[in-house]
């Protein structure tokens, strides 16, 4: 699977020697190669026959409007159908605090461009999701990682290091945050330290950056609510996007937060696209108007908590014991960590070559370099043996690694 | 919390485009003739082949589509367009994006630091400047004649701009059917400006909407075709070519071809900011191109517009003052006209408004501080013959009463 593939090496490859990437390409074209790499959904998960009928609806009804441009912030239709969802979840938006973008990961790279001077720094977590990382490094920005425990990132230590930061002459532009089965830990949020956070955030007036992708992926445990709607006076900025709960081939995303932050997302993107695609926002607009969503994301939760859980039983089974995992609620996936002196960076190539079976290793995912006896894995894009199959490789070769080390 | 003391230094100062200010500005006039805007005409849509291929994509491949892409682009894709184009070319020298503007903006991330200088036309497409402006580049921009920016011109704008010490990166040129001005380059120009650009290392990035919307005449080659094909090296130019005049905007598919390094860093550049485009689109020009529908439906498009070119073209020689004049493209969706000096087409806009007729003043396709004022756009694809007939001598009037 070509698009899996790039994936393994886009966030594998920084740092590495041309010939260190070109044995690892080598390796990757392995037939048989189990990847807990991307994260990527199940292609089972996409509604494709539901799809097939609203195209044909959409071209044969609304032809001249689906393929025209449209307006940079986006279809008002797929913005007032998310308004109407939030409502339903006693959020209080209307259409007007919302704006469509090519999918979140362009949210993040406008919010970034709206926030960031060189040198200016950004509170993330340790570790958060690498595609932010890169997104905020574009732009220059000093990136102030944040240790986290079982909910999140340390509210103490944040609140220590944004003091550090503001004594430097430097306040922080925003803090940055996935609070729900984080990429890549897996941890969630409690209430009581999203409050904390915004607390901080109220005390020190700083933006609060939600990125929400996984927050519908839940699989246990109750729902938490958004720290958008616990803050409740817009100094949060969320982003949602339909790539885990529709399909990821839509790049569509959407912003929701204070009026003055979404006109300069805007401007920022009609330099940067001129608009998301109008076609495919009002396939989604209609998609949500028939009430397919919901129903869908209720069967996307049963695949993947089942998923979830032969990943987890083959890890116990399989793995040395010198491994711990998280276990996470919900999401696409589960960070496992082992003794410090591992490598899973420098391992990454073997493991490919000798057992077919690739991860993620989790320096990538730390702004400080650590982490390096961390790995990231997928359980939601192979199958359910794979699952097990994978972890049983996996779980040989950390085996080995261990027994030749001692 | 107020948001405008955490702001980026350049998000303070970013301007929206003022085209979309002063299409708003008209908006709610009853009955307006609007030669103001830059959108295909929907009736050229091919939206039934469309239809079904988006149907078939999604059926039968919808696993691959519907999952992330890859970010240089569906190869499928690629693989049509190499074909479509008929010429040596490898996947890695070609990048899929989410329309032109997301090439152009890519291809200005790679090359250009605050300050840098881009040279471009004047007048030039307003979106890009936008674009240009928004990575604090510093446009400079060149006079052009009938058959595109004059050599002279450019000659003494490089030499003056590097006594200065100021650092060129590249020239934007818009060869076929201007948008604005209207003009195609000529043959012999493209290869002065390229054997000049070669000579003096200034890459060129040529954006290429219309130039399959010829309804007269022998096409021209492209200056990437020219350059590939006649120089060496032949790297120096990166083509941007759109889907949006000849599919649909709504699809929101372009792609750029150029030197292999640089259309990988532009591809890193896609990776940080959307991925990948959309990855069903893709597909679907892919299959569009595939089937053999895209030479018929060029020739459909351009049998629809030719006659609107024409009834302009015919309303303007009927009715306008002598001192008028215009630019009479065999392709394209626009026309330039030049006004007197005295008259300013930014007042004019406003007096027209009132009678119900709209176009884009010139001015606004000038860097800042750069501008003509006595010149303004027409577009002639988006209004019915009546509509041109009635507009175009509106706008006579009021030029007649001013003179
Ligand atoms: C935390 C987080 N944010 C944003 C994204 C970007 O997703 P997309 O651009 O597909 O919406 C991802 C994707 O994996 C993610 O994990
Ligand atoms: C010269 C020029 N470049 C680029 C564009 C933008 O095209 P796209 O829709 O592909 O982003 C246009 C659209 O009007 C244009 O005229």
């Amino acid at each position: 699977m070509i698009n899996d593939l790039q994936e393994i090496l886009s966030v594998n490859i920084r740092g590495m020697k041309r010939s260190a990437i070109r044995e690892l390409l080598k390796y990757l074209n392995q037939p048989g190669l189990i990847s807990f790499s991307g994260g990527f959904p199940a292609p089972q998960s996409f509604p494709v026959e539901e799809l097939k009928g609203i195209i044909a609806e959409v071209m044969e009804n609304e032809p001249y409007y689906a393929l025209q441009y449209g307006t940079t912030e986006g279809d008002n239709l797929l913005r007032s159908q998310l308004a109407d969802r939030y409502k339903k979840l006693g959020i209080d938006v209307t259409m007007d605090n919302i704006i469509i973008t090519t999918a979140s990961q362009q949210a993040l790279d406008l919010i970034a461009k709206s926030f960031i001077d060189r040198g200016d720094t950004i509170i993330v977590g340790l570790p958060t999701y690498l595609g932010a990382l890169s997104a905020f490094n574009s732009y220059g920005a000093d990136m102030i990682g944040i240790p986290m425990d079982d909910e999140g990132e340390i509210p103490e230590i944040m609140e220590d290091e944004i003091k550090k930061s503001i004594n430097r002459g430097k306040k922080p532009k925003f803090i940055y945050v996935i609070p729900d089965f984080q990429n890549p830990a897996g941890m969630t949020m409690s209430e009581k330290r999203r409050k904390e956070i915004i607390d901080i955030a109220h005390r020190y007036d700083i933006l609060i950056l939600e990125d929400s992708p996984y927050r519908e992926l839940r699989y246990e445990g109750e729902s938490q609510r958004t720290l958008y709607e616990l803050d409740g006076t817009q100094q949060v900025v969320l982003l949602g996007t339909f790539s885990k709960i529709f399909c990821p081939g839509f790049r569509i995303g959407w912003v929701m937060g204070h009026p003055d932050v979404l006109d300069k997302v805007v401007i920022g993107k009609q330099a940067t696209d001129l608009c998301t695609p109008p076609f495919t926002q009002r396939i989604a607009a209609r998609y949500m108007e028939k009430g397919y969503l919901d129903p869908k994301i209720s069967e996307i939760c049963k695949m993947y908590k089942s998923k979830q859980k032969v990943m987890l039983e083959a890890l116990d089974e399989f793995m040395p014991e010198e491994f711990t995992w998280t276990k996470p609620q919900g999401g696409l996936f589960l960070m496992a960590t082992g003794p410090e002196w591992i490598d899973t960076d420098a391992l990454l190539i073997d493991c490919i070559k000798e057992q077919n079976v690739a991860y993620v290793a989790g320096t990538s995912f730390f702004c400080d370099g650590k982490g390096q006896n961390t790995m990231r894995l997928n359980f939601s894009y192979e199958s359910e043996e794979n699952n097990r199959e994978g972890c049983r490789r996996l779980g040989t070769f950390l085996k080995k690694v261990i027994a030749n080390k001692s | 919390m107020h948001y405008s003391d955490s702001f980026s230094r350049i998000t303070q100062v970013m301007k929206s485009s003022l085209i979309r200010e002063l299409v708003a500005s008209t908006k709610n006039i009853p009955d307006l003739i609007s030669f103001a805007g830059g959108f295909p005409s929907p009736a050229t849509f091919p939206y039934q082949q469309l239809a079904s291929l988006f149907e078939e994509v999604v059926k039968n491949e919808g696993s691959d589509v519907l999952q992330y892409g890859a970010s240089e682009g569906d190869i499928l894709l690629k693989e049509q367009l190499m074909k479509w184009e008929g010429y040596e070319l490898k996947p890695e020298e070609m990048v899929i994006t989410v329309g032109a503007t997301n090439a152009i903006y890519y291809y200005t991330r790679c090359l250009i630091n605050p300050g840098d200088v881009i040279l471009c036309e004047a007048p030039s497409f307003l979106g890009t400047l936008v674009t240009f402006d928004a990575l604090e580049a510093d446009c400079q921009s060149i006079a052009m004649d009938e058959e595109g920016i004059i050599m002279d011109e450019l000659k003494d704008k490089v030499r003056t701009l590097r006594q200065q010490g100021k650092n060129i990166k590249f020239l934007y040129i818009i060869p076929d059917f201007h948008n604005p001005a209207g003009i195609t380059y000529s043959l012999k120009r493209r290869k002065d400006i390229i054997q000049y650009c070669i000579d003096n290392e200034i890459p060129i990035l040529e954006d290429n909407p219309y130039s399959r919307l010829r309804f007269y005449g022998e096409s021209v080659p492209t200056f990437y075709r020219v350059a590939k094909t006649e120089f060496h090296p032949t790297d120096i130019v990166t083509e941007v070519v759109s889907f949006s005049k000849i599919l649909g905007p709504g699809l929101r598919i372009a792609y750029a071809k150029g030197d292999k390094e640089l259309i990988e860093k532009m591809v890193s550049w896609q990776q940080k900011v959307t991925i990948t485009p959309d990855c069903v689109a893709e597909r679907v020009v892919a299959r569009f191109l595939e089937k053999g529908l895209m030479e018929a439906h060029l020739k459909n498009i351009c049998e629809y517009y030719r006659p609107y070119l024409q009834k302009m073209l015919d309303e303007l020689e009927k009715h306008m003052p002598s001192s008028v004049h215009w630019t009479k493209p065999e392709g394209g969706i626009f026309l330039w006209l030049t006004l007197p000096e005295n008259i300013n087409a930014d007042e004019l806009f406003i007096e027209a408004s009132k009678h119900k007729v709209s176009f884009i003043p010139g001015s606004k396709f000038y860097p800042e501080g750069q501008e003509r004022f006595n010149t303004l756009r027409l577009n002639f694809t988006y209004s019915t013959f009546e509509q041109i007939e009635k507009g175009v001598c509106s706008l006579a009037e009021l030029l007649k009463a001013k003179l």
